[in-house]
Protein backbone atom coordinates (compact mmCIF):
# COMPACT_ATOMS: atom_id res chain seq x y z
CA UNK A 1 0.00 0.00 0.00
CA UNK A 2 2.29 2.24 0.82
CA UNK A 3 4.36 1.30 -2.41
CA UNK A 4 1.42 2.24 -4.06
CA UNK A 5 0.89 5.60 -2.54
CA UNK A 6 4.71 6.07 -3.34
CA UNK A 7 4.14 5.52 -6.70
CA UNK A 8 1.14 7.80 -6.80
CA UNK A 9 3.34 10.17 -5.78
CA UNK A 10 6.02 9.35 -7.82
CA UNK A 11 3.71 9.50 -11.27
CA UNK A 12 2.04 12.92 -9.57
CA UNK A 13 5.04 14.84 -9.88
CA UNK A 14 6.10 13.40 -13.46
CA UNK A 15 2.86 14.77 -14.57
CA UNK A 16 3.61 18.41 -13.34
CA UNK A 17 6.96 18.03 -15.06
CA UNK A 18 5.24 16.74 -17.90
CA UNK A 19 3.15 20.08 -18.12
CA UNK A 20 5.61 22.52 -16.95
CA UNK A 21 7.90 21.12 -20.21
CA UNK A 22 4.77 21.40 -22.52
CA UNK A 23 4.24 24.92 -21.20
CA UNK A 24 7.79 26.07 -21.63
CA UNK A 25 7.31 24.86 -25.32
CA UNK A 26 10.79 24.30 -26.53
CA UNK A 27 10.67 20.99 -27.00
CA UNK A 28 10.65 19.29 -30.81
CA UNK A 29 6.87 18.12 -32.17
CA UNK A 30 8.30 14.70 -31.77
CA UNK A 31 9.30 14.90 -28.04
CA UNK A 32 6.18 16.73 -27.24
CA UNK A 33 4.18 13.82 -28.61
CA UNK A 34 5.74 11.57 -26.50
CA UNK A 35 5.41 13.73 -23.53
CA UNK A 36 1.51 14.28 -24.08
CA UNK A 37 1.30 10.31 -24.48
CA UNK A 38 3.13 9.55 -21.35
CA UNK A 39 1.42 12.21 -19.49
CA UNK A 40 -2.17 10.79 -20.22
CA UNK A 41 -0.92 7.59 -19.31
CA UNK A 42 -0.04 8.87 -16.03
CA UNK A 43 -3.55 10.79 -15.59
CA UNK A 44 -5.10 7.11 -16.44
CA UNK A 45 -3.08 5.86 -13.99
CA UNK A 46 -3.54 8.23 -11.16
CA UNK A 47 -7.62 7.83 -11.91
CA UNK A 48 -7.31 4.26 -11.60
CA UNK A 49 -5.48 4.96 -8.56
CA UNK A 50 -7.47 6.69 -6.88
CA UNK A 51 -10.78 4.74 -7.84
CA UNK A 52 -9.26 1.46 -7.20
CA UNK A 53 -7.03 1.39 -3.85
CA UNK A 54 -7.85 -0.09 -0.79
CA UNK A 55 -6.58 1.44 2.46
CA UNK A 56 -5.66 -0.85 4.66
CA UNK A 57 -5.21 -1.01 8.36
CA UNK A 58 -2.93 -2.77 10.05
CA UNK A 59 -3.17 -3.15 14.40
CA UNK A 60 0.09 -2.74 15.89
CA UNK A 61 0.15 -5.19 19.26
CA UNK A 62 1.08 -2.82 22.02
CA UNK A 63 3.94 -3.49 23.82
CA UNK A 64 2.86 -2.16 27.17
CA UNK A 65 1.08 -4.15 29.58
CA UNK A 66 -2.68 -3.67 30.10
CA UNK A 67 -3.06 -3.35 33.68
CA UNK A 68 -5.91 -2.24 34.24
CA UNK A 69 -6.06 0.25 37.33
CA UNK B 1 -2.27 -14.11 58.86
CA UNK B 2 -5.05 -11.73 59.92
CA UNK B 3 -6.18 -14.66 61.82
CA UNK B 4 -3.22 -15.45 63.64
CA UNK B 5 -3.39 -14.86 67.25
CA UNK B 6 -0.84 -11.51 68.41
CA UNK B 7 -2.33 -10.83 72.17
CA UNK B 8 0.54 -12.32 73.97
CA UNK B 9 3.00 -12.30 71.31
CA UNK B 10 5.68 -10.06 71.98
CA UNK B 11 7.26 -8.24 69.02
CA UNK B 12 10.54 -6.17 68.26
CA UNK B 13 9.62 -2.86 66.45
CA UNK B 14 10.84 -3.68 63.16
CA UNK B 15 8.65 -6.83 63.72
CA UNK B 16 5.49 -4.88 64.19
CA UNK B 17 6.15 -2.71 61.48
CA UNK B 18 6.77 -5.57 58.35
CA UNK B 19 3.64 -7.47 59.91
CA UNK B 20 1.84 -4.04 60.11
CA UNK B 21 2.90 -3.50 56.59
CA UNK B 22 1.96 -7.17 55.56
CA UNK B 23 -1.57 -6.77 56.37
CA UNK B 24 -1.70 -3.69 55.04
CA UNK B 25 -0.90 -5.14 51.64
CA UNK B 26 -3.14 -7.73 51.83
CA UNK B 27 -5.74 -5.75 52.79
CA UNK B 28 -5.06 -2.26 50.53
CA UNK B 29 -3.19 -3.56 47.95
CA UNK B 30 -3.58 0.06 46.68
CA UNK B 31 -6.17 2.47 47.15
CA UNK B 32 -7.79 5.53 45.66
CA UNK B 33 -7.85 9.00 47.87
CA UNK B 34 -9.11 12.34 46.73
CA UNK B 35 -8.13 15.66 49.00
CA UNK B 36 -6.63 18.66 48.43
CA UNK B 37 -2.86 19.10 48.33
CA UNK B 38 -0.81 20.85 51.12
CA UNK B 39 2.37 21.16 52.03
CA UNK B 40 4.05 20.14 48.60
CA UNK B 41 7.93 19.80 48.48
CA UNK B 42 10.33 18.30 46.48
CA UNK B 43 13.47 17.12 47.65
CA UNK B 44 16.79 16.48 46.08
CA UNK B 45 15.09 16.86 42.28
CA UNK B 46 13.57 13.24 43.13
CA UNK B 47 11.41 12.86 46.18
CA UNK B 48 8.06 14.30 46.46
CA UNK B 49 6.52 14.67 49.61
CA UNK B 50 2.91 16.11 50.37
CA UNK B 51 -0.13 15.95 52.60
CA UNK B 52 -3.96 15.24 51.46
CA UNK B 53 -6.16 16.64 53.71
CA UNK B 54 -9.75 17.39 53.70
CA UNK B 55 -11.74 19.33 56.47
CA UNK B 56 -11.10 16.01 58.99
CA UNK B 57 -8.26 14.58 58.15
CA UNK B 58 -4.28 14.85 56.67
CA UNK B 59 -1.91 12.15 55.70
CA UNK B 60 1.17 12.22 54.48
CA UNK B 61 1.82 11.20 50.70
CA UNK B 62 5.41 10.09 49.36
CA UNK B 63 6.33 9.54 45.92
CA UNK B 64 8.87 10.60 43.09
CA UNK B 65 9.00 13.05 40.58
CA UNK B 66 8.20 10.75 37.69
CA UNK B 67 4.58 10.34 39.31
CA UNK B 68 4.00 13.95 38.98
CA UNK B 69 1.54 14.86 36.40
CA UNK B 70 3.51 18.33 36.42
CA UNK B 71 3.75 21.17 38.34
CA UNK B 72 1.55 21.16 41.40
CA UNK B 73 0.47 23.73 43.73
CA UNK B 74 -0.99 23.88 47.25
CA UNK B 75 -5.09 24.10 47.60
CA UNK B 76 -5.39 21.63 44.47
CA UNK B 77 -7.49 18.69 44.15
CA UNK B 78 -5.70 15.01 43.60
CA UNK B 79 -6.47 11.88 43.50
CA UNK B 80 -3.96 9.88 43.80
CA UNK B 81 -3.82 6.03 43.53
CA UNK B 82 -1.17 4.53 46.60
CA UNK B 83 0.14 2.02 48.92
CA UNK B 84 -0.46 2.73 52.44
CA UNK B 85 2.59 2.22 54.27
CA UNK B 86 4.26 2.25 57.57
CA UNK B 87 7.60 3.80 57.68
CA UNK B 88 10.25 2.38 60.33
CA UNK B 89 11.49 5.36 60.93
CA UNK B 90 9.27 8.48 59.72
CA UNK B 91 5.54 6.77 60.40
CA UNK B 92 2.75 6.35 58.64
CA UNK B 93 2.32 7.57 54.49
CA UNK B 94 0.58 6.75 51.06
CA UNK B 95 3.60 5.54 49.11
CA UNK B 96 2.40 7.18 45.65
CA UNK B 97 1.48 4.84 42.20
CA UNK B 98 -0.19 7.61 40.61
CA UNK B 99 -1.14 11.47 41.02
CA UNK B 100 -3.60 13.18 39.12
CA UNK B 101 -5.71 16.74 39.88
CA UNK B 102 -9.08 16.00 40.08
CA UNK B 103 -12.55 18.35 39.45
CA UNK B 104 -12.56 21.24 36.74
CA UNK B 105 -10.67 23.26 39.26
CA UNK B 106 -7.84 21.51 39.41
CA UNK B 107 -7.27 19.86 36.31
CA UNK B 108 -7.32 23.46 35.10
CA UNK B 109 -5.07 24.80 37.66
CA UNK B 110 -2.88 21.79 36.93
CA UNK B 111 -2.77 22.71 33.22
CA UNK B 112 -2.38 26.47 33.19
CA UNK B 113 0.99 25.75 35.81
CA UNK B 114 2.33 22.79 33.36
CA UNK B 115 1.18 24.77 30.57
CA UNK B 116 3.50 27.17 31.60
CA UNK B 117 6.29 25.09 32.46
CA UNK B 118 6.15 23.58 29.15
CA UNK B 119 5.73 27.18 27.33
CA UNK B 120 9.39 28.18 28.66
CA UNK B 121 10.93 25.27 27.67
CA UNK B 122 10.39 25.89 24.68
CA UNK B 123 7.94 22.78 23.82
CA UNK B 124 5.11 24.64 21.94
CA UNK B 125 7.22 27.06 19.95
CA UNK B 126 6.56 27.83 16.30
CA UNK B 127 9.77 27.21 14.80
CA UNK B 128 9.49 23.28 16.34
CA UNK B 129 6.74 22.83 14.05
CA UNK B 130 7.17 20.47 10.83
CA UNK B 131 5.00 20.18 8.17
CA UNK B 132 3.25 17.15 7.61
CA UNK B 133 3.80 14.89 4.25
CA UNK B 134 0.51 15.70 2.53
CA UNK B 135 -0.67 13.10 1.64
CA UNK B 136 1.15 10.50 3.77
CA UNK B 137 1.23 7.15 2.47
CA UNK B 138 1.74 5.52 6.57
CA UNK B 139 -0.30 6.54 9.12
CA UNK B 140 0.52 5.92 12.74
CA UNK B 141 -2.81 6.18 14.65
CA UNK B 142 -2.73 6.32 18.64
CA UNK B 143 -6.46 6.40 19.95
CA UNK B 144 -9.11 3.68 21.68
CA UNK B 145 -10.14 1.24 18.67
CA UNK B 146 -13.50 0.84 19.72
CA UNK B 147 -14.21 4.83 20.18
CA UNK B 148 -16.05 6.76 17.61
CA UNK B 149 -13.28 8.94 17.01
CA UNK B 150 -11.30 5.81 15.69
CA UNK B 151 -14.59 5.37 13.35
CA UNK B 152 -14.51 8.70 12.56
CA UNK B 153 -11.14 8.96 11.13
CA UNK B 154 -10.94 5.90 9.58
CA UNK B 155 -14.59 6.71 7.89
CA UNK B 156 -13.20 10.18 6.69
CA UNK B 157 -9.67 8.99 5.28
CA UNK B 158 -11.64 6.24 3.64
CA UNK B 159 -13.73 8.74 1.48
CA UNK B 160 -11.41 11.48 0.64
CA UNK B 161 -7.96 8.90 -0.38
CA UNK B 162 -7.03 5.47 -1.06
CA UNK B 163 -3.54 3.37 -1.11
CA UNK B 164 -3.28 4.91 2.61
CA UNK B 165 -1.50 2.44 5.20
CA UNK B 166 -2.78 2.72 8.47
CA UNK B 167 -0.90 1.82 11.67
CA UNK B 168 -3.28 1.54 14.85
CA UNK B 169 -1.95 0.98 18.12
CA UNK B 170 -4.92 0.66 20.52
CA UNK B 171 -4.86 2.56 23.59
CA UNK B 172 -7.19 3.42 26.32
CA UNK B 173 -7.62 7.21 26.31
CA UNK B 174 -8.98 8.25 29.80
CA UNK B 175 -8.14 6.53 32.80
CA UNK B 176 -5.37 6.29 34.95
CA UNK B 177 -3.23 3.94 32.51
CA UNK B 178 -3.89 5.91 29.74
CA UNK B 179 -0.84 8.57 29.63
CA UNK B 180 1.58 5.59 29.87
CA UNK B 181 -0.14 3.69 27.07
CA UNK B 182 -0.17 6.83 24.92
CA UNK B 183 3.46 7.28 25.54
CA UNK B 184 4.56 3.62 24.94
CA UNK B 185 2.25 3.79 21.65
CA UNK B 186 3.78 7.29 20.45
CA UNK B 187 7.25 5.27 21.49
CA UNK B 188 6.64 2.37 19.97
CA UNK B 189 5.21 4.12 16.68
CA UNK B 190 8.46 6.07 16.63
CA UNK B 191 10.75 2.99 17.16
CA UNK B 192 9.17 0.91 13.98
CA UNK B 193 12.00 -0.26 11.33
CA UNK B 194 9.96 1.56 8.80
CA UNK B 195 8.39 4.43 11.16
CA UNK B 196 5.38 5.84 9.63
CA UNK B 197 5.55 9.07 7.56
CA UNK B 198 3.08 10.96 10.60
CA UNK B 199 1.58 10.36 13.75
CA UNK B 200 -2.08 10.75 14.64
CA UNK B 201 -2.71 11.09 18.17
CA UNK B 202 -6.71 11.36 19.31
CA UNK B 203 -9.97 10.90 20.80
CA UNK B 204 -13.60 12.52 20.60
CA UNK B 205 -14.81 14.91 23.31
CA UNK B 206 -15.28 14.43 26.68
CA UNK B 207 -15.21 16.08 29.74
CA UNK B 208 -11.99 18.25 30.74
CA UNK B 209 -11.31 15.00 33.51
CA UNK B 210 -11.80 12.45 30.68
CA UNK B 211 -9.17 14.54 28.12
CA UNK B 212 -6.71 14.77 31.14
CA UNK B 213 -4.52 12.38 29.19
CA UNK B 214 -3.53 14.71 26.74
CA UNK B 215 -2.42 17.63 28.91
CA UNK B 216 -0.35 15.37 31.15
CA UNK B 217 3.40 15.95 30.95
CA UNK B 218 4.65 12.70 30.24
CA UNK B 219 2.08 12.61 26.70
CA UNK B 220 2.99 16.37 26.13
CA UNK B 221 6.41 15.22 25.96
CA UNK B 222 6.23 12.17 24.10
CA UNK B 223 4.52 13.94 21.38
CA UNK B 224 6.80 17.01 20.71
CA UNK B 225 9.88 14.43 21.18
CA UNK B 226 8.12 12.09 18.29
CA UNK B 227 10.53 12.23 15.35
CA UNK B 228 7.68 11.23 13.61
CA UNK B 229 5.23 14.59 12.62
CA UNK B 230 3.02 14.86 14.86
CA UNK B 231 -0.93 15.46 14.17
CA UNK B 232 -3.20 15.67 17.54
CA UNK B 233 -6.89 16.08 17.41
CA UNK B 234 -8.59 15.66 20.82
CA UNK B 235 -12.11 17.17 20.52
CA UNK B 236 -12.82 19.45 22.48
CA UNK B 237 -14.08 22.84 21.03
CA UNK B 238 -13.55 25.21 23.93
CA UNK B 239 -10.02 23.88 25.86
CA UNK B 240 -7.06 22.67 23.81
CA UNK B 241 -4.81 19.99 25.43
CA UNK B 242 -1.25 20.29 25.71
CA UNK B 243 -0.67 17.54 23.67
CA UNK B 244 -2.36 19.48 20.70
CA UNK B 245 0.09 22.49 21.59
CA UNK B 246 3.08 20.54 21.42
CA UNK B 247 1.78 18.74 17.99
CA UNK B 248 3.20 20.36 14.47
CA UNK B 249 -0.59 20.36 13.92
CA UNK B 250 -3.76 20.24 15.56
CA UNK B 251 -7.23 19.33 14.41
CA UNK B 252 -10.26 19.94 16.14
CA UNK B 253 -11.70 16.65 15.89
CA UNK B 254 -10.92 13.08 14.55
CA UNK B 255 -12.44 13.47 11.56
CA UNK B 256 -11.31 16.91 11.16
CA UNK B 257 -7.78 15.16 11.72
CA UNK B 258 -8.73 13.07 8.43
CA UNK B 259 -9.60 15.90 6.53
CA UNK B 260 -6.63 17.44 7.13
CA UNK B 261 -4.23 15.04 6.49
CA UNK B 262 -5.23 13.68 2.79
CA UNK B 263 -6.93 16.00 0.21
CA UNK B 264 -10.15 14.91 -1.09
CA UNK B 265 -9.77 12.31 -4.77
CA UNK B 266 -13.12 13.84 -6.07
CA UNK B 267 -11.73 16.78 -6.51
CA UNK B 268 -7.74 15.29 -7.61
CA UNK B 269 -10.43 13.60 -9.97
CA UNK B 270 -11.73 16.15 -10.80
CA UNK B 271 -8.01 18.46 -11.32
CA UNK B 272 -6.79 15.44 -13.21
CA UNK B 273 -9.41 15.77 -16.10
CA UNK B 274 -8.37 19.42 -16.16
CA UNK B 275 -4.67 18.54 -16.47
CA UNK B 276 -5.61 16.38 -19.03
CA UNK B 277 -8.01 19.03 -21.21
CA UNK B 278 -4.78 21.71 -20.56
CA UNK B 279 -2.53 18.42 -21.73
CA UNK B 280 -4.49 18.44 -25.17
CA UNK B 281 -4.60 21.67 -25.64
CA UNK B 282 -0.91 22.16 -24.80
CA UNK B 283 -0.62 19.50 -27.71
CA UNK B 284 -2.57 20.42 -29.92
CA UNK B 285 -0.79 24.61 -29.41
CA UNK B 286 2.76 22.85 -30.28
CA UNK B 287 1.44 20.42 -32.86
CA UNK B 288 -0.01 23.55 -34.87
CA UNK B 289 3.10 24.89 -34.08
CA UNK B 290 4.94 22.17 -35.63
CA UNK B 291 2.70 22.04 -38.57
CA UNK B 292 3.26 25.84 -39.66
CA UNK B 293 6.88 26.08 -38.94
CA UNK B 294 7.22 22.80 -40.89
CA UNK B 295 5.30 24.38 -43.51
CA UNK B 296 7.60 27.54 -43.07
CA UNK B 297 9.98 25.03 -43.43
CA UNK B 298 9.11 23.50 -46.50
CA UNK B 299 8.11 26.63 -48.03
CA UNK B 300 12.25 27.73 -47.29
CA UNK B 301 13.69 25.20 -48.44
CA UNK B 302 11.70 25.15 -51.68
CA UNK B 303 12.25 28.62 -52.20
CA UNK B 304 15.89 27.53 -51.52
CA UNK B 305 15.91 24.97 -53.93
CA UNK B 306 14.11 26.71 -56.70
CA UNK B 307 16.89 29.99 -55.91
CA UNK B 308 19.72 27.19 -56.57
CA UNK B 309 18.51 26.11 -59.34
CA UNK B 310 17.46 29.68 -60.67
CA UNK B 311 21.15 30.61 -60.33
CA UNK B 312 22.15 27.52 -61.09
CA UNK B 313 20.78 27.78 -64.45
CA UNK B 314 21.33 31.29 -65.05
CA UNK B 315 24.66 30.53 -64.63
CA UNK B 316 24.64 27.75 -66.93
CA UNK B 317 22.83 29.48 -69.36
CA UNK B 318 25.92 32.28 -69.01
CA UNK B 319 28.41 29.57 -69.83
CA UNK B 320 26.68 27.80 -72.22
CA UNK B 321 26.69 31.49 -74.24
CA UNK B 322 30.34 32.01 -73.48
CA UNK B 323 31.23 28.72 -74.36
CA UNK B 324 28.74 29.38 -77.60
CA UNK B 325 30.33 32.56 -78.59
CA UNK B 326 33.66 31.09 -77.86
CA UNK B 327 32.98 28.04 -80.06
CA UNK B 328 34.73 28.37 -83.54
CA UNK B 329 31.47 26.39 -84.85
CA UNK B 330 29.88 29.67 -84.28
CA UNK B 331 32.43 32.26 -85.57
CA UNK B 332 32.01 30.43 -88.77
CA UNK B 333 28.65 30.68 -88.94
CA UNK B 334 28.84 34.11 -88.79
CA UNK B 335 30.79 33.49 -92.39
CA UNK B 336 34.08 33.33 -91.43
CA UNK B 337 36.62 30.33 -92.55
CA UNK B 338 39.31 28.29 -91.19
CA UNK B 339 42.15 27.30 -93.26
CA UNK B 340 44.40 24.53 -92.83
CA UNK B 341 47.14 22.60 -94.22
CA UNK B 342 48.34 19.07 -93.33
CA UNK B 343 50.25 20.42 -90.64
CA UNK B 344 47.94 22.47 -88.68
CA UNK B 345 45.38 26.11 -88.69
CA UNK B 346 46.96 28.93 -91.42
CA UNK B 347 47.00 31.75 -89.45
CA UNK B 348 49.04 34.00 -91.78
CA UNK B 349 49.56 34.28 -95.30
CA UNK B 350 52.98 34.29 -95.33
CA UNK B 351 52.61 30.70 -94.22
CA UNK B 352 51.30 29.99 -97.76
CA UNK B 353 53.11 29.23 -101.01
CA UNK B 354 51.61 28.61 -104.44
CA UNK B 355 50.28 25.32 -105.13
CA UNK B 356 50.12 24.52 -101.30
CA UNK B 357 47.10 22.10 -101.20
CA UNK B 358 44.24 23.76 -98.24
CA UNK B 359 41.48 22.92 -96.53
CA UNK B 360 38.78 25.32 -96.02
CA UNK B 361 36.87 24.92 -93.05
CA UNK B 362 33.08 27.00 -93.27
CA UNK B 363 30.47 26.33 -90.46
CA UNK B 364 28.78 23.94 -92.84
CA UNK B 365 31.66 21.54 -94.07
CA UNK B 366 34.81 21.80 -95.81
CA UNK B 367 36.44 22.87 -99.43
CA UNK B 368 40.29 21.27 -100.63
CA UNK B 369 41.71 23.75 -102.40
CA UNK B 370 45.28 25.13 -103.85
CA UNK B 371 46.82 28.11 -103.74
CA UNK B 372 47.19 29.79 -107.10
CA UNK B 373 48.52 33.14 -106.47
CA UNK B 374 49.13 36.05 -103.48
CA UNK B 375 48.40 38.87 -102.23
CA UNK B 376 49.97 41.43 -99.55
CA UNK B 377 47.46 43.01 -98.16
Amino acid sequence: MARQQADYQKMSDELETILTELKQGDLGVDEAMKKYERGLELIAALEKYLNDAENQVTKLKAQFSKEEP
Amino acid sequence: MANQPIDDTVLAVSDFVALLNQTLEYAYPSVVVQGELANFRISKNRWVYFDLKDELASVKCFGTVYQLPGPLEDGMLLQVRAQPRLHPLYGFSLNLLSIRPAGEGAIRKAAALLEAKLAAEGLFDEERKRYLPYPPARIGLVTSGESAAYADFIKILNARWKGLEIIHVDVRVQGEVAPGQIVAAIEQLNGLAEPPDVLVVTRGGGSAEDLQAFSTEQVTRAVAASRVPTLVAIGHEVDVSLAELAADRRASTPSNAAEMLVPDRQSVLAGLKSFERYLSEEIGNILEAGKRSRREQQSELQQTVEWFFDSQRGDLSAKAQLLEVLSPQAVLKRGYAIVRTKTGTVRAARELKIDNNIQIIFGDGGVNAVVTGKRSR
